[in-house]
């Protein structure tokens, strides 16, 4: 029985009307209530403009949406941008109707998202798994964002534990929360839409100075992140495999939660505004207050009747006045968002990282291209100074591109650092220890692969500081030490390298016990005496630790192997300093792959190094008398006082045409692990920026480099691994090739 | 004793039919070889080459392709040939290698391209054995193209797990 619309009807009129509330729809917002006003009118107006012509079903979706709206300007809806959304929905469908005259039975009206609102115990009613209903795309926009904003709340939540009253900290949370609860109720995503809704309730509360983030009130804003994170991961996962989102049963029971904190504080925004507007005394609002409490405690109703309808149920005070209040009340906080809006929102955008990789190859080729061109010998012969300045703009338009470029790798660990904050947290609670988190650093930039990778190992340094490194507040409290333990997660660049360190001021490792334990696994013999440093890199061995009960977090024996690996994956090294008594420190040194590094190009014989600049303590020139021969084999320098070994790249590398004189030639004095070295270079050629690339798999790790650069004239240049060149020249006797060389120097 | 040389010759057939296709031509000192087209990513002509040190000599060094650092290896070097000067018309082949999983993109200097060949089952002959003297394992055949006689190779195997394992040696 489809019955074509519009025909008996003013059709121009009807589509006017639509109009005009499809440009409303799109600008109102929900707590926009002079729009919202409008938006009433024009429904209205659209309702007497449809005669007996229309569907029925038509005319009384348009009658459901008027009542909707005016529902929401009086605040009786739960969630008001669910609610708009649902009256956008239905409005589409009438428009789909009436406009392009589709019959109503093919057209869902959708009216039960504006006859049934979708407060969060009637969603919390369906059990059952459902359907994704958003684009994918936006969805996937959703979860990613979610996370970002997520990611911030909860580090905003931290510096909350320590500072309750940290207002930028509070409205950061709120925003979160907000975000997601509105784009979640665009998508249809129920549940954390209300899980939102109300930590964002909370949270509003807080903003207010209505209550005081601690104890329960932040703990349970932590749980509604996690929930909100699970939630999210969920549709994830959902939107991964195209199956429906299943229904999280432990949502409600959080919401439940977070109305429980919510309500339990004294005092109403509402009430407060009538109060304050000397319209209803403050008795009125006192008792109205206490028989909403009291409605919920005896359970009639889960979610109490509003303030504003019990008062003008009660007689209390006019309807009209209830609107203004409300209208004051919802002014103030966007006045207040309107104010933070220009407040660093860091945009971002995902990006393949093959073509980032890809984009930097080229922006290093264009460089050189560019390069080339400038320094062309025919270019040389032209007199144009017009051409030589527009060459030296696209110079600097050439290498901003390319500083760029060579960032666009490089990410914080502040991100990583602040998980690792809320892991400590966690991990606090769980062993009854209280812990003070200190992130030094995190500012240091990385390569995105190796941040994303440091994670496990992390993960398993920290707990192993926080289980077994510190020790109980009673234990401490007899040692002397102050009942909160300290971990200090820091980050820095040193020699070249990325340096992130994992520190306890807990109980130190216990050298006797892990020898023991290695005795008795057959890992060293008895008798055998090793270095401290040998001892403690026992506990990387699989299977071993020696932690005398097993915990939950920790103590099972697995985990520091699998550290050990991952941070060799990465090519880095882990090490382990450590006093009984005064705590253990576990340093992680990643290499710089793809990192940005400083270096001086040097030249050896016909051939280039580049060694890292952050390794190189000086140069200097060779005296006669600064330099001395030992059994006339080994050199050494004196530098600034002190003797240092001093080796030649020429010998190290085989570089055969290397200058032979040592006093013609450079000393580079270098350090690495606290040893001092001298390297003997023909000539320093310059110094600069350099992208470290990988020689290819086919000569990975070569001794003594760390990999190759494009260079300026679109060569390679060979990047000089110190702590690889110092090994090489220390482990080499001079042998047969320096011998060949003294041999060439005679002749 | 008849059933099984069939059976032989059949499987030896179904060889040569796996090995037949477009090959890549390429002089080294009077030698011709053939590189299967699918391994050939591209021909480039012979670039500065960057030594690096502490490799096995047949390792030329390493080269910039287009932003990729690639190492280049010295097939006349790696075959126990007379080393010569690089002439105008040496040049670099960009092969892919397969190593496990991976295509790794490594470079082989060779004295001239020559040209693409359509070279046909029955034209593919099997490798000589020279004893030990000769090592043919990176020979998968001969192919006889007109007066001339191919060498087509196999380049994962050029470079073997021993040699590689013998970079590894070097360089640790």
């Amino acid at each position: 029985m489809a019955c074509r619309a519009g025909e008996a009807m003013d059709a121009s009129r009807v589509g006017i009307a639509l109009e005009a509330l499809a440009g409303t729809l799109v600008l109102v917002e929900a707590d926009d209530l002079p729009g919202l006003a409008g938006l009433h009118t024009q429904v209205e107006t659209l309702g007497e403009e449809l005669d007996d012509a229309a569907p029925a079903a038509v005319r009384e979706a348009v009658a459901a949406v008027a009542s909707r709206i005016e529902q929401i300007i009086l605040d009786e809806v739960d969630d008001p941008v669910v609610s708009l959304a649902g009256i956008g929905r239905v409005l589409g469908a009438v428009t789909a109707v009436l406009r392009d005259g589709r019959g109503v039975d093919s057209v869902d009206l959708g009216l039960d998202s504006v006859a049934a609102p979708p407060g969060a115990e009637e969603a919390a009613g369906s059990l059952e798994a459902k359907p994704l209903e958003g684009d994918p795309s936006l969805l996937a926009e959703f979860v990613a964002e979610a996370t970002e904003h997520l990611e911030a709340a909860d580090l905003h939540l931290l510096q909350l534990e320590t500072d309750p009253g940290d207002a930028e900290a509070i409205d950061a949370v709120f925003r979160a929360f907000h975000t997601i609860k509105g784009v979640a109720g665009f998508l249809a995503l129920d549940q954390i839409s209300h899980v939102a809704h109300e930590a964002e309730n909370l949270l509003d509360l807080a903003r207010k100075g209505k209550l005081v983030l601690e104890g329960p009130a932040i703990d349970v804003s932590f749980q509604a992140v996690d929930a909100l994170k699970r939630l999210i991961a969920a549709v994830q996962q959902a939107l991964a495999s195209s199956e429906p989102l299943p229904f999280d049963a432990e949502a409600p029971r959080l919401v439940g939660r977070l109305k429980a904190v919510t309500l339990a504080e004294p005092g109403d925004k509402l009430g407060e505004l009538l109060v304050g507007a000397g319209l209803v005394p403050e008795e009125g609002v006192t008792e109205a207050l206490a028989e909403q409490r009291q409605a919920v405690a005896e359970g009639h109703s889960e979610k109490p009747p509003r303030l504003g309808e019990q008062l003008v149920r009660e007689g209390r005070v006019e309807a009209s006045d209830v609107a203004l209040a409300l209208r004051t009340q919802k002014a103030a906080p966007a006045a207040k968002a309107g104010a933070m809006a220009g407040t660093k929102v860091a945009e971002s955008v995902k990006v393949d990282a093959e073509r980032l990789d890809r984009i930097l190859d080229t922006i290093g080729e264009l460089v050189i291209a560019q390069s080339m061109v400038a320094q062309s010998d025919e270019l040389r012969h032209v007199d144009s100074a017009q051409l030589h300045s527009r060459l030296g703009q696209l110079d600097k338009i050439t290498r901003e591109l390319q500083e760029l470029g060579t960032s666009l790798r490089m990410v914080p660990v502040r991100a990583t650092f602040q998980k690792m904050a809320r892991l400590v947290r966690d991990l606090a609670k769980k062993c009854g220890k209280p812990v003070e988190f200190v992130a030094v650093g995190e500012d240091t930039e990385l390569d995105k692969n190796v941040v994303d990778q440091i994670g496990d190992p992390l993960i398993h340094m920290i707990r192993n500081a926080v289980d077994h490194g510190l020790e109980t507040p009673e234990q401490r409290a007899t040692s002397g030490k102050a009942a909160t333990g300290r971990v200090t997660l820091r980050a820095f660049h040193k020699g070249g390298n990325i340096h992130i360190e994992v520190e306890d001021d807990g109980r130190g490792l216990d050298k006797e016990a892990i020898l023991a334990k290695a005795v008795s696994r057959g890992l060293l013999r008895a008798g055998e005496v090793p270095s401290d440093r040998e001892i403690f890199n026992l506990i990387f061995e699989p299977g071993f630790s020696t932690a005398k009960q097993i915990t939950d977090v920790s103590g099972r024996g697995v985990g520091m192997d699998v550290v050990r690996r991952n941070i060799e994956h990465l090519r880095g090294q882990v090490e382990i300093r450590s006093e009984i008594g005064r705590g253990s420190v576990f340093s992680m040194r990643l290499p710089l792959t793809l990192a940005i590094i400083d270096g001086m190009v040097v030249r050896v014989g016909s051939h280039r190094y580049i060694v890292p600049t952050l390794s190189i303590i000086t140069t200097v020139r060779p005296t006669p008398g600064a330099l001395h021969t030992v059994i006339g084999q080994g050199e050494m320098l004196q530098v600034q006082g002190r003797l240092l070994p001093l080796h030649r790249l020429s010998d190290v590398y085989g570089v055969r045409d290397a200058e032979p004189d040592a006093l013609n030639a450079l000393a580079i004095v270098v350090e690495e692990d606290g040893r001092q070295a001298a390297f003997l270079a023909d000539e320093l050629l310059g110094q600069q920026q350099i992208v470290i690339k990988s020689l290819g798999e086919l000569l990975r790790g070569i001794a003594g480099l760390a990999g190759g650069a494009v260079m300026p004239d679109g060569r390679v240049g060979l990047i000089v691994d110190v702590a690889g060149l110092l090994r090489l020249a220390e482990g080499e006797p001079a042998g047969r090739r320096s011998g060949e060389l003294v041999a060439e120097a005679a002749g | 004793m008849a059933m099984s040389e069939t059976v032989l010759s059949e499987r030896a057939l179904e060889g040569w039919e796996r090995l037949a296709g477009k090959y890549l031509t390429f002089r080294l000192a009077n030698e011709e070889f053939g590189l299967q087209i699918l391994v050939v990513r591209e021909i480039i002509g012979l670039m500065d080459i960057t030594t690096v040190p502490r490799t096995p000599d047949w390792v030329r060094g390493v080269i910039n392709l287009r932003g990729k650092v690639i190492p280049v290896v010295d097939l006349r070097v790696k075959f126990g040939m007379a080393s010569v000067e690089d002439t105008a018309s040496t040049c670099i082949i960009v092969v892919e290698v397969t190593r496990g999983e991976d295509a790794l993109p490594m470079g082989v200097v060779v004295d001239e391209v020559s040209e693409v060949r359509d070279v046909v089952a029955d034209q593919i002959d099997p490798t000589p054995a020279f004893g030990a003297a000769v090592d043919t394992e990176f020979i998968l055949g001969m192919g006889k193209v007109g007066q001339t006689v191919v060498m087509l190779l196999d380049i994962d195997r050029v470079l073997n797990d021993s040699e590689l394992a013998a970079v590894e040696a070097v360089t640790s």
